[in-house]
């Protein structure tokens, strides 16, 4: 979709839009939650504020254009961790409002859930059918929990090589993803 | 924070161990790169530990196994043969070249072979165009002998000399169209030599079978060309 067509979507309360919103940021303010907040497994209160935030700042107009979503989308996910610190405590509202703005009554951290499973299987699919050094190297650096200077020991070649070779199998299993639109 | 530098902090970022400002800028683009975000997140859930990574090889399947190997060895052998094919094929059309590669005839200054007398002032252009034939100027001989005046004489010689041109100049279906009319019209001065020059004007069209019988026929006539004929019968036949 044309992001201009997508974002007057967006603001007519379009719940496709709306949809297709939450599935492009949903999996980023995890992620960012998830490394910011250590220690801890439920963001679904921080995930519903920030929507609810942008829902509203949406309605009032302050996102002017397609362009300015997602950074708009960052500057609430990050106003909603430093009010996480500084409370320390949840919003009981804030359930109610994202009801009322969005048409979605999602369970977000399910649905991240779900879309991390679904890439859990894909990446399981797509290295299957990496050639054996690389398997060999992204399973010494990813489960085991070696350094790329012990996986160059023991497979008797250099940590360039090692680095070089795990770098352009992420990215080789990235361009399939986006290839075949898999995630 | 441009992708390079982002791909370059991935790690770090999910150990918790990026430098202070640069953890914001490296936010900021992922909320901005879908490409970014996805490297990322792939790093992510190979971390978490949650997909398990093969060491050993996929099970092939029978086709795989057995069918492929034998697939691409016959591949191989057919690439082979017919690049042998080739090779020899191309040896016997360099070969049937160079075999339709005729002496030119003979021709004596001043021989009026067939030649009425009221063609005498003609002569002096023959003798220039056979110049040109004796030194391998088809183009320059062709010139002269398709000018109108030569084509109305209608004389056998003219006509001969002029597929002996084309033949030389490869357009063997002209000039077996002339031989066949100097063979037709049996004309006793140019008849043998037609009959030999048509199994080159054959050879040039590829038509192999053809030359060779009609070698074959001069050698068994009577005739001055019968000798040069028989080798020719041969040399088809060794190819």
């Amino acid at each position: 979709m044309d992001d201009e067509r997508f974002f007057e979507k967006l603001r007519a309360h379009d719940p496709q839009a709306q949809k297709e919103l939450i599935r492009t940021f949903n999996p980023r303010i995890f992620v960012y939650f998830r490394n910011r907040i250590k220690g801890e497994d439920h963001y679904e209160d921080l995930v519903q504020e920030v929507y609810s935030a942008f829902f509203n700042g949406l309605e009032q107009g302050k996102v002017a254009a397609a362009a300015w979503i997602a950074p708009f989308m960052f500057g609430i996910a990050k106003r909603v961790l430093y009010n996480y610190f500084y409370r320390q405590k949840k919003n009981k509202d804030i359930q109610k409002n994202v009801c009322v703005v969005c048409e979605l009554s999602s369970d977000f951290s399910e649905s991240e859930r779900l879309e991390n499973l679904r890439l859990g299987e894909v990446l399981q699919r797509l290295i299957g059918d990496l050639p054996r050094i690389d398997r060999t190297i992204l399973n010494a650096y990813f489960l085991q929990e070696r350094k790329i200077g012990e996986i160059a020991e023991m497979t008797g070649r250099s940590r360039h090589y090692i680095s070089v070779r795990k770098d352009r199998a992420i990215r080789k299993i990235r361009s399939e993803i986006i290839r075949k639109n898999l995630y | 924070m441009k992708c390079h530098e982002f791909q370059e902090r991935v790690d770090s970022y999910l150990r918790g161990t990026i430098e202070e400002p640069r953890r914001e800028q490296f936010e900021e683009h992922f909320f901005q790169c879908r490409k970014c975000f996805l490297g990322l997140k792939i790093n992510e859930t190979l971390h978490n530990q949650g997909v398990r990574i093969p060491l050993e090889e996929k099970p092939r399947s029978f086709v795989l196994k057995v069918l492929r190997p034998m697939l691409a060895m016959a591949a191989l052998f057919m690439v082979i043969l017919s690049s042998a094919l080739m090779l020899q094929h191309g040896r016997q059309a360099d070969r049937l070249r160079e075999l339709s590669r005729f002496e030119l005839p003979l021709y004596h200054q001043g021989e009026l072979r067939g030649a009425p007398e009221s063609a005498a002032p003609l002569e002096l252009g023959f003798n220039r165009a056979m110049h040109a034939l004796q030194n391998q100027d088809f183009r320059g001989a062709l010139e002269v002998l398709e000018r109108p005046e030569f084509t109305a004489a209608a004389n056998p010689k003219y006509d001969f000399f002029r597929a002996i041109c084309l033949l030389g100049q490869n357009e063997a279906g002209k000039a077996g169209e002339i031989l066949d009319a100097i063979i037709l019209a049996m004309e006793p001065a140019y008849f043998d030599e037609a009959l030999y020059y048509k199994g080159f004007v054959l050879l040039r069209q590829g038509r192999t079978e053809a030359a060779k019988k009609q070698f074959q026929k001069v050698a068994g006539m009577l005739s001055p060309m019968a000798g040069k004929a028989t080798e020719m019968a041969q040399k088809i036949d060794e190819l």
